[in-house]
């Protein structure tokens, strides 16, 4: 099952990401001239933007022609995707699409999104002294949300179906305060790169993914 | 859930003796660097404010505190916290008629257990690494403090004594979602 982990510091900023058995969706497929699909270049990356079919999803980004990778809209070689595509003579032709995945800058971006939501779900309540979000529920996952009275918030996106994530969360703040703050060579509110944390928080995910439960 | 934490922790535990030690062995490396008893004091305070602003956060992750809205809240806290890292229970007293200070009368101290201060030491604050970790782990928690000795064993007092006084809650580093 797949779980991904943020720490998001006082600031807003992400010092820590994990995503916990994340299965890449891919899938390549063999198309002749001419190409059923709808692609559009946006966001430095080649999107399918029309034409659904099979598990080439709308939403989509073409990860490779041939077997070659696609940085923004280039082949390795220097082309031009489009222009490959629009070119007869190169087909048949065999395109790699897949789900975009976030890149890191991306996951900061996302993660201080949510510190300003967080901030703005407390501040629209109707009632007085509300946490901010703790959950946040989507057809396809549920994000569970612990802010520490220290100010820093420990996020888990988990399926909805998966039990026992508050308990989990507590853990992960353990976890945090005994592998990330122990350690001498870690210094406040920077990114954490402790190996005994890593270790120990996907010993504790393999359990919650087993049991549905921590062993708190 | 919470018989499991105390089993963990156990399982933790330290000879007080040990800890003692390298206290003493810290303090007495100090000297040797400074000199001069007064920086010794800020040095050591230094430090303790560095282990406070990190501790906090095992004693939240481990008691579930919640935040404290008066500081008798907050004196029985450090007294729970007492408890967990060094075994021994300060008495809270000598509260100012305004609530906004108080004493931790510590009787017996394991980081002094086998200290006795040389000649010419009379200004050094042994440990002054608490009145540190005090400060440190407040300020994490938004409570600026200050916390400083009044009476030391060491020194001949009956008994040591840590003076807390709240100097304000820092509402700028208040986290959303609390007012």
């Amino acid at each position: 099952m797949a779980v991904s982990v943020y720490i998001v510091s006082k600031a807003g900023g992400m010092i820590y990401q994990y995503d916990h058995n994340v299965v890449p969706i891919e899938y390549e497929k063999t198309f002749s001239y001419p190409l059923d699909l709808t692609l559009e270049y946006l966001n430095n990356r080649v999107l399918v933007t029309f034409g659904q079919m099979d598990n080439i999803k709308v939403g989509h980004i073409v990860l490779s022609i041939n077997g070659s990778p696609i940085i923004g809209r280039k082949m390795n070689d220097g082309r031009d995707v489009f222009d490959v595509l629009k070119a007869e003579e190169n087909y048949p032709i065999s395109i790699k699409f897949g789900r975009p995945r976030l890149g890191t800058n991306e996951k900061i971006v996302l993660a201080s999104t949510f510190h300003s939501l967080f901030a703005i779900a407390s501040q629209l309540s109707p009632e007085p002294h509300c946490s901010g979000i703790e959950v946040l529920e989507a057809d396809t996952f549920k994000l569970y949300c612990y802010q520490t009275i220290t100010g820093t918030k420990f996020i888990v996106i988990a399926d909805p179906k998966q039990g026992g994530v508050e308990t989990f969360l507590k853990k992960i703040y353990e976890l945090y305060s005994d592998y990330a703050l122990k350690n001498p060579f870690y210094s406040l509110e920077m990114p954490i790169r402790c190996e005994y944390f890593d270790t120990n928080l996907q010993a504790a995910l393999e359990q919650i993914e087993k049991t549905g439960l921590t062993n708190v | 859930m919470s018989r499991q934490i105390l089993k963990v922790a156990d399982s933790k535990k330290v000879s007080s003796e040990l800890f003692a030690l390298t206290y003493g062995s810290l303090v007495s490396q100090i000297l040797k660097d400074y000199e001069n008893d007064e920086d010794v004091n800020k040095q050591l305070e230094r430090m303790g404010h560095n282990i406070g602003v990190r501790i906090v956060e095992d004693f939240l992750a481990r008691t579930n505190a919640p935040r404290c809205h008066d500081l008798r809240d907050t004196a029985d806290k450090l007294q729970t916290a007492f408890k967990l890292y060094l075994g021994l229970s300060p008495v809270v007293s000598n509260w100012n008629p305004a609530a906004d200070e108080f004493s931790l009368l510590l009787d017996s101290n394991p980081l002094t257990e086998f200290v006795e201060l040389p000649e010419g030491h009379h200004t050094l604050k042994y440990c002054n690494i608490l009145a540190g970790v005090i400060r440190g782990a407040l300020e994490m928690v938004q409570m600026e403090v200050q916390t400083w000795f009044v009476q030391d064993q060491l020194k001949g007092d009956n008994t040591t004594e840590l003076r807390v006084k709240f100097v304000r809650r820092l509402e700028e580093a208040v986290p959303v979602g609390e007012d």
